[in-house]
Formats: C-alpha cells, structure tokens, sequence
C-alpha cells in the first residue's frame, strides 16, 4: 500500500480520519497515539510484513539508547551513548543497504567474492535511520526529552513518512502529538486538497506521462538523437520531481487532516537560479539533515576552518548525500557532482560577479538535468550513453524512439508551467481558501487521478527504493 | 464556499467515480469475469480466468490443447474426430507462454481425473514474453495463481480498460473483429473477418499495411534467456506428464512468412537442436504453400480455422510421415532436419520472398 493507491485513500485514509476526529473529540490521547502506531504498523506490513521486525527492532533499540542518554550526565558517558546509538544505526543501514555493494567492490577488487545472504531492503530504512539518528543527537544535545516507547513508535513509523518521508524532527512531530486538537475543517480542507495536488503529480504527471517518456528514452540510450537525449533528461527530472514532490505533498496533506503538520520538502526547486539555491528548495528536510547532522559536525571538527577546508567537506558531505540514495556508484558520482557544483557556486560568489538572472537559471537548470541522468541510469554505460547523445555524439537528427504528437508536446507544457511558473503546493496550502473555482479544479483532478491510476496502473514512488 | 462543503464535494466525487467505474466494469463486463451478460459480447474474454472457471464443473475431458493465442481457432470436434477415443478442451491462452502452461498442466493434473493427453503448441521464444499492456488478460485464474478471487474479481471491477471496453462496444455492434467463443469447447473463430476474406483476400490484405509487415525489418537475434526459459517449462512440463504417464504432444505453429523472415536462422537451429534433447516435435515452422499465402491468415501472426483442421491432421499422421504441411523433429531425423530448415530459409531468402 502507499499512498497513491486506491486502497489506502479511498479506504484506510478515510478510517483513519474519521477514527481520529472521534478520538480527538472524546479527548482521547493515548488511544489517539495508538491508532496512528496501530495504522502505521499495519501500512508498514501491508507493503513489507518480513521488514517488519526490523523497524521493530530498530525502535526499541533507539527508544533505550535515548533513554539511556537522557540518564546520562552531560559528558563523555552521554557521548558514548550517542556513538554507540548513531553506530547501530548506520550499521543497521550499511548491512541492509550497501553490505552487496561494498562486498561487491571489494572483492572485485581483490578477486574475492563472499557469498553474503540476499538481504530485502526494509522499507523505509533511510528514512527511519536518518530520523532517529537526529532523534538521538536531539536528545543528546538535550533540544528534546526522549519520548516514552509509545510516542517514540509512533514518532518513527507514522505512516504518511515512513516509506518516503519528509524526514522530521522529533522537536517538530512529538509535541502534535501529544496536543489533542483534531483538525480543524479547514485544516480538513486544506489537507484534502494538498493530498490532491500530491495524487495529480505523482499519477497524471509522474507516472503516466513523464516516468514512460523517461523510460522509452533510457531502454533506448544507445540510439537517441540531440533532441531525444534532451527530452529524455528534461522527462526524467519531472519525472522524480513530480514523483517525489507529489508523494511529499500527499504526506503532508495526510498529516493535516489527521491535525499534524508535517515540514516541508519542496519549494519550486526549479525555479532556482543556483545550485545552493536549489537544494535550499529540494528535499528540504534531508538538506536540512545535511547541514546540521553532516556538514555542521564535520566542519566543528576541522580547526581552523578556513574556505578551502569549508569546501571539501561540503564535497564530502555531498557524497555522503548521494550515496544514501542507494547503493550504486551512480549516486555517489550524483552527490560528488552537486558537491562540485556548490563549491563551484561558492567560489564565483566570491568573486561578486552576477549571472543575468535567466541565464544562471539556464545553468543551473542544464546542470540539474545533466546529474539526474547520472542519478537514473542503471549503470555507468547508461548514463554515458544518454550524456553522449545529449552532445549530439549520434548526430542532432531524429531517431524516432519518442512517438511524436500534440499530447506529448501539451504535457510537456504542463509539466513546465507547473514546475516554473505556478505557485507550489505549500503557497496553496498558506493561501487556500475553500471556493467554487477550487472544488472544481480539486474534483477534475481527483477524477483525472483516479481515472488514470485505474486506466494506466502506478508505479511505487521513486524514494521509496531508497 | 464553506470548508464542509468542500470536503463533502470532494468525497462525492471519488464515491462517483468509484460507482461510475464498478458500474461500467460490471455492465459492460469487457473480461466477461462477472458472467453479467448484459450485452451478449465481451471485449477481451479473460480465457485464463474463464476456462478454467467452466474446467472446474466440467473435469470429464481428457485431452487438451494448450498454447498462445494462435491454436485458439483449432475445433477440438477435429481433435476428437482424428484421436480416437479423446474428448478435447482447447486450453489456448492469448499471449500463452510455456511458464504459464507449465502451471495450468499442473492443474490439469491434478483436477481433471481421465487426462491422457496434452498437445503442447510453442510459439518462437522472442514472444514469450508478456504485453504490459495486456496485464489483466495475463492475470492467472486465482486457483491457479494463489491469490483471493476477491481480490482478483475486485482489480476487474476497479480498473478501467478503455481498449477492452472499446472493443466490448464493437463487438456488440458488429465490428469486423469480433471473436464468438465457445467456451464449452474453448475455442473461437472470427466469421466476419472469415467473410471479408473469402470475398477478396487481396482488398483485404491492402486494408491495412500493420497486417503483414515486412517481417525482413523486425528481424532481431534471438534473446538467449527466453530461449533458455521456454526450453526449462517445456523440460519441466515434460517431466510432470511422463511421471503422469500423460502423452504430450508439441508442434511449432505453422508460422506465416512474414513472421519467418524475422527469424535467424541460426537461431532457429539453436532452438529446435535444445527442444529435441527434450521431446519430440512437429514442426510447422518453414516456408511451404499454407504459410507463404498470406489469406490462410487472419494477419501475420494467427492462421485461419481451417490451417487448424490440417494442423490437426498432421499431427494425426504417422510422425515419420511427412506432409507438405509439417516435419517430424526427433533426435534421429535432428541432422537432415537441420538441413531441410537451411535449405527452406536460403532458398525463400535468396528467391527474394
């Protein structure tokens, strides 16, 4: 189940709306937190009962630690505790996600070759490692008190996030938690129709349109023409934005209407007019977790601090970004590049020149879709394959691998307006006031949605492999 | 606008939406899964689903002919008449591939108590592969796949297949394609098309230029892991009805020349050399006066009626008696097989057909 699919929003969303106004009227708080844990759990297993015991695990391992940490004395016995916490988490991370990886090039490397079990890739699991490790820094640096094991669960597998996030911060969520206002109607409206516009990105836009646009494009890598490899990067990164935003957006719209904001995750990246600027609107809460958790510790840890020491860990903790992706050098050579593109952006800042305003927009945008297709190909031939073309190395003709038509061309605008020009999701949200022209944009793309899903099919959301 | 007000249009549109697609889906009945018969033709009859639905009251046959969607014109009155003693069910499957063979037989042999006979028809290995597209005819029935008829009756109600439900609308109002089924036997014909042909196969053939494509420009190498797939089911299959003691019958459709010109011939024999270390075969598959006349076709891949009832009778005949329609492949007769094939395909190839 997630949260584009029929089941979950034609069924266990209204359950759990409903159930939840009930409990939040009679003024029930515990049992209030034990749907959102029951409800969560139960999403959780529907997409992956065998992971299960693992979130379960990891929950109550962190849950101890922090109580732990909260019983220690500031000092080396509280700073023992959080490595050790912060260790078991990323080795928990490592086993599961990059043990094949690791092995694998390694022992390519020295012409060994362990047989090491086939690991499933729990759900979630650079999701919930990210948020308890903050969990834990928080409750080290004593910004939040450990919750009890309950609100601790709920806190970590709540269901609009766990699969693919935003990530949030235990100082954000706990406190809603433990408030007993149910959502106010506007609140509910609000929710309803972000959700909406979440379900209209990531099934009209992402899916049905940009996803088979990319996908035609990549299984043909090694024959597309100028304009094709063009098309095929600009496809797949609406694709991923559409992808990603959209199930954030659905998250989020999920959140309210259950009386919780969740943070925000995107605010119209690609109107950005810098590569820093871009990832201050891009995956906010894991640009987030880079600064404060990656780049903010390393650099504490390299004194003196000077410019060019400053820039190397920002490559590093880049890296260190992109390799969380996934398991592939491909990620790792995605977030070396925007490393390499921030310091390239923080040198020319120093230099006090300005770029016209379209033109670093141009760039920026350019770059953007040059590293994506690194970020999607399936390997390193691949990317180079679409690279190339995208050079005009198979000559700028026409190959034929896109079917040309009105449609097409028209999506393509839609997916420009929405991605450059129109107000995002969380402006809406700030905005939104219920009126006829918003029932009926709501309702047309709720059917459209709908129609699609059903017509077409959906694929999981992109992060969710992650 | 109030906030409720909105909200409640909101849920009425998705309840709308959802009523509107389960009643046009139960309506219409373009898979034919509900059996509604509100209208008398289906748009894509669901065979996996529906055989085996009317197999499970009727477990009194014996022989049965299982393939993709090309044996599917073969009359099984024509089987019995030429097999003495058997009462046939065609089993074809559109989009058929020997994975899912080996799972119905599975289920023949344990549900149809007098099984003695299976005729097994293989398509070229390049398409045994499924069409995304074509997910819901692919869906297996749910005794055999394992999965809740609920659940599997509940995807046909929710999802909207405007291609099936086109084609129910023009089945219903005497569109030329139109399939009459006969599920009792299991197979199906196309009288309107039949017509259209017999009246002037050449207007028919120019109507439209996707029927016989130029099969010279689709030729591609052979994908070796669905050459060694199709090989493994038909080894497996093999296995499980000797152990039966069930007969098993295999043929390679008699393939329209345009769909041979596709072919590599060095494929080819690298396919029938690996078939016959598993069983014997008939092998329709070469160019000769029933496949190089392309109104003995529906279009390039799916021969008419009555290229079954020879089909049928070839496989009646002594095997070691060939006729102008079929070879018979067995690990004796590999080598001058191997020649014949080459010799067909360069002659044909170099004839410029």
């Amino acid at each position: 189940m997630e949260l584009h699919t029929f089941s979950f929003f034609l069924l266990f969303l209204p359950a759990g709306v409903i159930m939840n106004w009930a409990l939040c009227t009679c003024g029930r708080s515990i049992a209030r937190k034990w749907l959102f844990l029951i409800a969560s759990l139960v999403f959780y297993a529907v997409s992956s009962v065998e992971t299960l015991p693992l979130l379960l695990g990891s929950l109550v391992m962190n849950w101890f630690i922090a109580d732990r940490i909260q019983g220690s004395a500031l000092g080396p016995l509280r700073q023992r505790w959080l490595m050790l916490g912060i260790t078991l988490n990323v080795a928990l991370l490592v086993i599961f996600k990059y043990s094949h990886f690791i092995a694998d090039n390694i022992g390519g490397l020295l012409g060994w070759h362990p047989s090491l079990p086939a690991f499933v890739l729990p759900l979630g699991i650079s999701f919930f490692t990210i948020q308890q490790i903050m969990y834990l820094v928080d409750c080290s640096e004593e910004m939040i008190a450990p919750a009890p094991l309950l609100e601790h669960a709920t806190f970590i597998s709540f269901f609009p996030y766990i699969a693919a996030g935003p990530i949030t911060r235990g100082g954000i969520f706990l406190p809603q938690l433990n408030s007993i206002e149910h959502s106010s109607e506007k609140q509910l409206a609000t929710g309803l129709m972000i959700f909406i516009i979440g379900l209209f990105k990531k099934v009209v836009l992402a899916d049905q349109s940009f996803g088979r646009f990319a996908d035609e494009g990549f299984s043909a890598a090694a024959q597309l023409g100028l304009a094709e490899g063009w098309l095929t990067g600009v496809s797949y990164t609406f694709q991923l934005y559409f992808d990603f935003s959209g199930y954030s957006d659905m998250a989020i719209g999920v959140g309210l209407m259950l009386g919780l904001n969740l943070p925000e995750n995107f605010n119209s990246p690609f109107k950005a007019l810098s590569i820093i600027d871009f990832w201050k609107r891009w995956h906010i809460t894991l640009s987030n977790f880079i600064t404060t958790y990656l780049y903010t510790p390393m650099a504490r840890s390299v004194r003196p601090l000077t410019f060019g020491k400053a820039m190397l860990v920002t490559i590093v903790a880049m890296t260190i970004a992109g390799i969380w992706h996934g398991a592939a050098w491909t990620f790792l050579i995605f977030g070396l590049l925007h490393g390499l593109a921030i310091v390239i952006n923080h040198y020319w800042r120093k230099t006090k020149m300005k770029l016209p305003g379209q033109l670093a927009w141009s760039l920026t945008f350019f770059f953007l879709i040059v590293a994506f297709v690194v970020f999607r190909a399936d390997g390193w031939t691949q990317a180079y394959a679409v690279l190339s073309s995208m050079l005009g190395v198979n000559g700028i003709e026409y190959h034929g691998v896109f079917e040309q038509g009105g449609v097409r061309y028209l999506i393509f605008l839609v997916g420009a307006a929405v991605a450059f020009v129109a107000p995002n999701s969380n402006e809406l949200a700030r905005n939104f006031n219920p009126s006829w022209r918003w029932c009926v944009f709501s309702c047309a793309s709720l059917l459209l949605s709908m129609l699609m899903a059903s017509t077409g099919g959906t694929s999981g959301a992109i992060y969710r492999g992650f | 606008m109030s906030s409720s007000r909105f909200i409640s249009y909101i849920i009425g549109t998705a309840l709308l939406g959802v009523v509107a697609a389960w009643s046009v889906n139960y309506i219409v009945d373009p898979f034919g899964v509900f059996g509604t018969k509100f209208f008398p033709e289906y748009g894509f009859p669901q065979e996996r689903y529906m055989k085996i639905e009317y197999l499970k009251n009727h477990p009194d046959y014996n022989t049965f002919l299982i393939g993709g969607s090309r044996p599917g014109v073969i009359k099984t009155e024509v089987v019995d008449s030429y097999f003495p003693g058997a009462k046939t069910y065609n089993l074809s499957l559109l989009e058929g591939i020997p994975s899912e063979f080996e799972k119905y037989i599975d289920w023949l042999v344990k549900n149809m108590p007098d099984l003695s006979h299976v005729i097994i028809q293989l398509d070229w290995p390049a398409g045994n592969r499924h069409d995304p597209k074509n997910a819901q005819l692919d869906e297996l029935h749910p005794d055999i796949s394992g999965r809740s008829k609920n659940g599997f009756l509940l995807d046909f109600l929710a999802k909207i297949n405007f291609l099936a439900l086109s084609e129910a609308i023009s089945n219903n109002t005497g569109g030329l394609n139109k399939m009459e089924y006969d599920f009792t036997k299991g197979y199906w014909s196309r009288p309107l098309r039949d017509k259209q042909i017999d009246t002037n196969c050449d207007l028919y053939k120019a109507s439209d230029d996707f029927l016989f494509r130029d099969g010279n420009k689709l030729r591609k190498k052979l994908n070796t892991s669905l050459l060694s797939e199709t090989l493994a089911a038909i080894a497996r299959i093999k296995s499980l009805l000797d152990e039966k003691n069930v007969k098993l019958t295999v043929f390679l459709s008699p393939f329209n020349n345009h769909q041979l010109d596709a072919i590599e011939v060095s494929d080819y024999e690298l396919f029938v050399t690996q078939l016959v270390t598993i069983t014997d075969f008939y092998n329709f598959m070469y160019y000769n006066k029933i496949t190089k006349d392309d109104c003995n076709y529906y279009e390039a891949s799916h021969f008419r009626p009555y290229i079954g009832d020879l089909v049928v009778r070839s496989l009646a005949e002594h095997p070691n008696r060939d006729s102008d329609l079929h070879r018979y492949f067995s690990r004796e007769t590999l080598i001058p097989e191997l020649e014949f094939i080459k010799a067909n395909f360069f002659s044909e190839r170099s004839s410029g057909s």
